[in-house]
C-alpha cells in the first residue's frame, strides 16, 4: 500500500497562505527598521557632529538632537515619578481591600480610562492642565516640560495601576495568611511578602508604562510648547521643551522628504524606536526571567 | 525609631491619600469628558459637515472617515493575524522559531505609533509614491492591529486541547485539513476578539495617520483609494490648536465624546464576542 | 437561632483553661457555619478537633487568631477568649494575638528566602545579635525536628526543601516566636506518609509544653495522638472530652458511631 500521498493542491495553497501571512508578521517589525534606516543618510553624510549639538537649526544645517533626547527623558520621569508611587499604592489599597464594590467600581472606570485616545488627553491637557500650571504657578504660558510629564502622569496611571493591582492580587492568599498568622502588621506583609512575591511583574508593568510615555505623541505635543532648545538651567522643568515624539510630530509634515533636515527627523524616530524596543524587550525578559538565588543566610 | 504599630498607620494613610488622590483623577477625566461632550452633543452635530475649519457645524464626515479607514483596516488585518497565528501554532514546533516569531510580535506591538506614521509617510506616501491615501492609513493601522489580534488569536488556539488534533490526525486528516476544520473554528473567538480590541485602539490613533491619509479640512466621501478623508482624532487635533476660540473647543469635546463612544462600542463588542463565539467546549 | 448546648468542659478549673469559647459561632453573609460552640481548651496536651467535612472544624481553628477577618460577610457571634482576654474585643490587638497564637496551615508555604530567614520571619521589633539569630534559628529548627536535616545548608532557599520539610519548617517559624498555642489545619494532610508520622510525634512532643489545637480527618491519627477530642457536626460542637473517654465510651450514640465506625448520623 503506498501512504505517500501528495497533498492536494488546495492543501498546498493553504499551507503557503498560513506561510506568507506568519512571514508577513514577523518581517514587518525589521522592514519598519530597515525604511527608517535607509532614510538617515542624508543627515549621517552632511554634517554628522551637528547631531550631538545642542542646536536645531535646519536653516543653518545644524540638527542638534540632544534637546528632543534631553525633552523625552525629563517627560517620562516625571511621568513615572508621579505615577509609579501613585499606582503602585493605590493598587495596594485597592488589592487590599475588603470593598469588592469600590474594587469593581475603580477596575471599570480603569478598563474606559485605558480605552481612551491619546488626542482626547491633550484635549484635556490643553484645555485644563495647561491652564491649571499657567494660573498655579503665575506663568505666561502653561505649555512646559512640566504640564507634559503631568498629562502623561495622568495617561499611564491606568496602565500602571491595572497591572500592579492584577500583580498583587496574583500573589496566593496562602502566602499573605501565612505572613499574618506570624504577627505581622498589614504593612510588613505587603511590604515584605506580597510586593517581593509580585515584583516583577511591577517592574514589567513599569517598563511597559515607561515605552508608552517615551512613544506617545499626541498629547505631549499639543501641552509641551515646542521650544527645541534646552531648558536654562537646565533643570529647569518650567520652561517650554520638545520631545523626539512632539518634534516628529510638529515637523515631519514640513520637511521635504530626502532632504538633510528630514533624515535628521528619521533618525531621532530610529533612536527613540530603538529605546523602546529595548524596555518592551527587557519587560518581556523580566516577566519570563526564573528567580534568583539568595545572598545572606540572616536579613 | 519608630514603632512597628506607628508604620502601620502611616502606611494606611499613605495608601488612603493614594486612592483619593486616582479616584479624583479618575473622577475628573470622566468627568469633564462627559460633561463638556454631552454639552456639545445634538443630532445636527453628529450628521451635519463640519465649516470654518471645524468650529461650526458637525462632524459627519468625520465620523464616516474613521468608520471608513479603521474597519478596511480590520479587514485587511484579519486574513493575515488568521494566517499567521495558524502557522505560528499549528507549524512552528521548534522553540526557538516560537521565541522569535513572538519577540517580533511584542516588538511590533512596541513601536510607538508615531513610527507607523513615519514608515507610511516614507515607504507608501514617497517611495511608492501612492499621496495621500485613506487605503494607506488604513494599511498602517491594519499593521498596528496585528499584534493584538494575533496574539488572541494564538491564545485561542493554546486553548485548543491536543485531543482534538490528535483525533483529527487519527482520523487521516491533513494538517491544512485539521488547520481549517478544527482549529480555525475553535479559536474564530479569539480573533474576532483580537480584532474588535484592535478596533477600539486604531479608531483613536491619530500619530500614525495625519501624515497620510487624512486632510484637515474640506475632505468629503473619497472616489478612489488615493483621496484622504477627515478622522475624528486628527479633526480634535485640528481643534485642539485653536483652544482660544470657545466655538472650536465645544466642537471638540464633542467630537472626543463621539470617538470615545466609538471606542467603548468596539471594546463592548468584543466583550459579546467573546461570551457568544466561544465554543461549547470551551465555555 | 440554633440552641445552645451545655456539655461537659473537658478542664473546668480556668487556670488550666489557655482558650475558652462562651457560645461562640461565625457566619459568612446569610450562612451559619459555627454556633452555639462552648468550650475550653486545656493549657496542656494534644485537642484534636474531629467530624465530618463541612462541620465547620477550619472555621472554629482560623477564627481563634482572626485570620479570617479579611474575608468578606465574615460575623462573629459568643465569645472567645483567649488567656482571659476577649479575641473579637474592639481593643484587642490583632497583630499581638496572632504572634502568640502559632498556626501552621494544611499546605506548606514558605517564603521564598532562605531557610534561617524563614525561621526569623515572625521575629519583629527586637534589635538581635547575630549569635542570639543563630540561637533561636537552632531552637526552633531542633523543636520542629528539622534542625538534624537542614543545619548545613542554613543560607538556602527554604523552597527547595521537600513538602514535609518545608512543613516542619512552617512548624519552626511559628515556634522561633514561642506561641502560647499552637494552632494546626490538618497538618499532615499534604506530605508523605512519613514526614506525617514526624510532625504527628512532634505534635505529642509539644503538647507536654503548650496546647495544640489540631484538625484532622484521619480518626486512626485522632486516635494516636489526641489527649482531648472536640466533635463538631454540622457547626453544632456535639461532643468533648478526653481522649480515652471519647473513643471507648462517648455519651452520644452519634458520637460513638462517627468515631467508632466514621459514620456520621448527624
Amino acid at each position: 500500500m503506498d501512504f505517500t500521498r501528495p497533498a492536494p493542491p488546495s492543501g498546498r495553497a493553504l499551507r503557503s497562505y498560513f506561510l506568507i501571512s506568519a512571514l508577513i508578521c514577523a518581517a514587518i517589525c525589521a522592514v519598519i527598521l530597515i525604511t527608517l534606516l535607509g532614510q538617515t543618510g542624508p543627515v549621517l553624510s552632511h554634517n554628522p557632529a551637528s547631531l550631538f549639538g545642542t542646536v536645531w537649526n535646519p536653516n543653518l544645517g545644524q540638527y542638534g538632537i540632544i534637546p528632543m533626547l534631553y525633552g523625552s527623558i525629563v517627560v517620562m520621569v516625571i511621568a513615572m515619578a508621579i505615577a509609579l508611587p501613585l499606582g503602585v499604592l493605590t493598587a495596594i489599597y485597592i488589592a487590599e481591600t475588603r470593598s469588592a464594590r469600590l474594587r469593581g467600581i475603580i477596575k471599570s472606570a480603569l478598563e474606559v480610562l485605558a480605552g481612551i485616545p491619546s488626542i482626547v488627553y491633550g484635549l484635556i491637557g490643553v484645555a485644563y492642565i495647561s491652564v491649571w500650571v499657567a494660573k498655579g504657578l503665575d506663568l505666561q504660558t502653561g505649555r512646559l516640560i512640566l504640564t507634559a510629564g503631568l498629562i502623561l502622569a495622568v495617561m499611564i496611571l491606568p496602565t500602571i495601576l491595572t497591572l500592579t493591582e492584577d500583580a498583587i492580587s496574583n500573589v496566593p492568599v496562602i502566602q499573605r495568611e501565612n505572613a499574618r498568622a506570624l504577627g505581622l502588621y498589614r504593612h510588613e506583609v505587603i511590604l515584605d511578602v506580597v510586593l517581593p512575591h509580585a515584583r516583577r511583574d511591577i517592574l514589567a508593568a513599569g517598563l511597559l508604562a515607561l515605552g508608552r510615555a517615551l512613544g506617545e505623541t499626541m498629547a505631549v505635543m499639543l501641552v509641551i510648547g515646542s521650544l527645541d532648545r534646552l531648558p536654562s538651567p537646565i533643570f529647569n522643568v518650567l520652561s517650554s521643551g520638545q520631545t523626539i515624539t512632539s518634534k516628529l510630530g510638529r515637523e515631519l509634515g514640513e520637511s521635504a522628504f530626502g532632504s538633510a533636515h528630514f533624515s535628521a527627523l528619521v533618525l531621532m524616530g530610529l533612536i527613540l524606536v530603538l529605546i523602546t524596543l529595548t524596555l518592551t524587550g527587557a519587560a518581556q525578559w523580566l516577566i519570563n526571567r526564573r528567580p534568583n538565588g539568595v545572598e545572606a543566610i540572616y536579613d | 525609631m519608630i514603632s512597628r504599630a506607628a508604620k502601620e498607620h502611616i502606611f494606611a494613610a499613605a495608601t488612603r491619600a493614594a486612592l483619593g488622590l486616582s479616584v479624583c483623577i479618575l473622577a475628573f477625566l470622566l468627568g469633564a469628558i462627559i460633561v463638556r461632550g454631552a454639552q456639545a452633543i445634538s443630532l445636527d452635530f453628529l450628521f451635519m459637515p463640519s465649516r470654518d475649519f471645524g468650529s461650526r457645524g458637525g462632524i459627519s464626515y468625520q465620523i464616516f472617515g474613521s468608520l471608513l479607514i479603521v474597519l478596511t483596516a480590520g479587514l485587511i488585518a484579519a486574513p493575515l493575524a488568521l494566517g499567521a497565528s495558524v502557522y505560528r501554532s499549528e507549524y512552528i514546533k521548534n522553540t526557538a522559531a516560537q521565541r522569535l516569531f513572538d519577540l517580533a510580535l511584542y516588538g511590533l506591538n512596541g513601536v510607538p505609533s508615531i513610527i507607523f506614521g513615519l514608515f507610511g509617510l516614507i515607504l507608501f506616501v514617497n517611495i511608492f509614491g501612492t499621496g495621500l491615501s485613506w487605503f494607506v492609513g488604513a494599511v498602517i493601522l491594519a499593521i498596528m492591529m496585528l499584534p493584538t489580534a494575533c496574539m488572541a488569536t494564538i491564545s485561542a488556539m493554546r486553548g485548543i486541547d491536543t485531543p482534538y488534533r490528535e483525533n483529527a490526525y487519527a482520523l487521516g486528516l491533513t494538517r491544512e485539513q485539521t488547520a481549517l476544520r478544527i482549529i480555525i473554528p475553535q479559536s474564530l473567538h479569539g480573533l474576532v476578539t483580537g480584532l474588535l480590541i484592535g478596533l477600539a485602539r486604531a479608531i483613536g490613533e491619530t500619530a500614525p495617520i495625519m501624515f497620510i491619509a487624512t486632510a484637515f479640512s474640506g475632505a468629503g466621501v473619497p472616489s478612489s483609494l488615493a483621496e484622504p478623508v477627515a478622522t475624528l482624532p486628527t479633526h480634535i487635533l485640528a481643534l485642539a490648536q485653536q483652544a482660544a476660540d470657545p466655538a472650536a473647543l465645544q466642537n471638540a469635546w464633542g467630537a472626543s465624546f463621539t470617538l470615545i463612544a466609538l471606542v467603548a462600542m468596539f471594546s463592548l463588542a468584543a466583550f459579546f464576542a467573546r461570551a457568544r463565539l466561544l465554543p461549547l467546549s470551551q465555555r | 437561632m440554633p440552641q445552645s448546648q451545655h456539655l461537659k468542659l473537658v478542664s473546668s478549673a480556668p487556670h488550666h483553661v489557655a482558650i475558652s469559647l462562651e457560645n461562640f459561632g461565625v457566619w459568612f453573609g446569610d450562612s451559619c457555619i459555627l454556633s452555639g460552640v462552648n468550650a475550653h481548651l486545656p493549657k496542656r496536651g494534644v485537642t484534636v478537633l474531629v467530624g465530618p467535612s463541612g462541620a465547620g472544624k477550619s472555621t472554629l481553628l482560623r477564627a481563634l487568631n482572626r485570620i479570617s477577618d479579611d474575608m468578606a460577610g465574615l460575623s462573629i457571634q459568643g465569645r472567645a477568649y483567649f488567656e482571659g482576654c476577649e479575641i473579637y474585643a474592639k481593643d484587642c490587638d490583632v497583630t499581638k494575638l496572632r504572634a502568640r497564637i502559632g498556626m501552621v496551615f494544611q499546605k506548606p508555604c514558605v517564603f521564598p528566602r532562605s531557610i534561617a530567614q524563614n525561621v526569623l520571619f515572625g521575629l519583629r521589633g527586637v534589635k538581635l545579635s547575630q549569635a542570639q539569630k543563630h540561637d533561636i534559628v537552632e531552637q526552633a529548627l531542633r523543636g520542629a525536628a528539622l534542625w538534624n536535616d537542614v543545619h548545613a545548608r542554613l543560607g538556602e532557599r527554604a523552597d527547595t526543601l521537600s513538602m514535609g520539610q518545608q512543613q516542619r519548617l512552617c512548624i519552626a517559624r511559628a515556634l522561633a516566636l514561642k506561641p502560647d498555642v499552637l494552632l494546626m489545619d490538618e497538618p499532615t494532610a499534604s506530605v508523605d506518609p512519613v514526614s506525617a508520622r514526624t510532625i504527628e510525634a512532634l505534635m505529642r512532643d509539644l503538647g507536654r509544653t503548650i496546647p495544640v489545637l489540631t484538625v484532622t480527618h484521619n480518626l486512626a491519627q485522632a486516635k494516636r495522638i489526641a489527649d482531648h477530642v472536640l466533635f463538631l457536626c454540622e457547626g453544632q460542637l456535639v461532643e468533648a472530652g478526653d481522649a480515652a473517654h471519647m473513643f471507648s465510651n462517648a455519651a452520644l450514640p452519634k458520637t460513638q458511631t462517627y468515631l467508632c465506625d466514621e459514620f456520621c448520623e448527624c
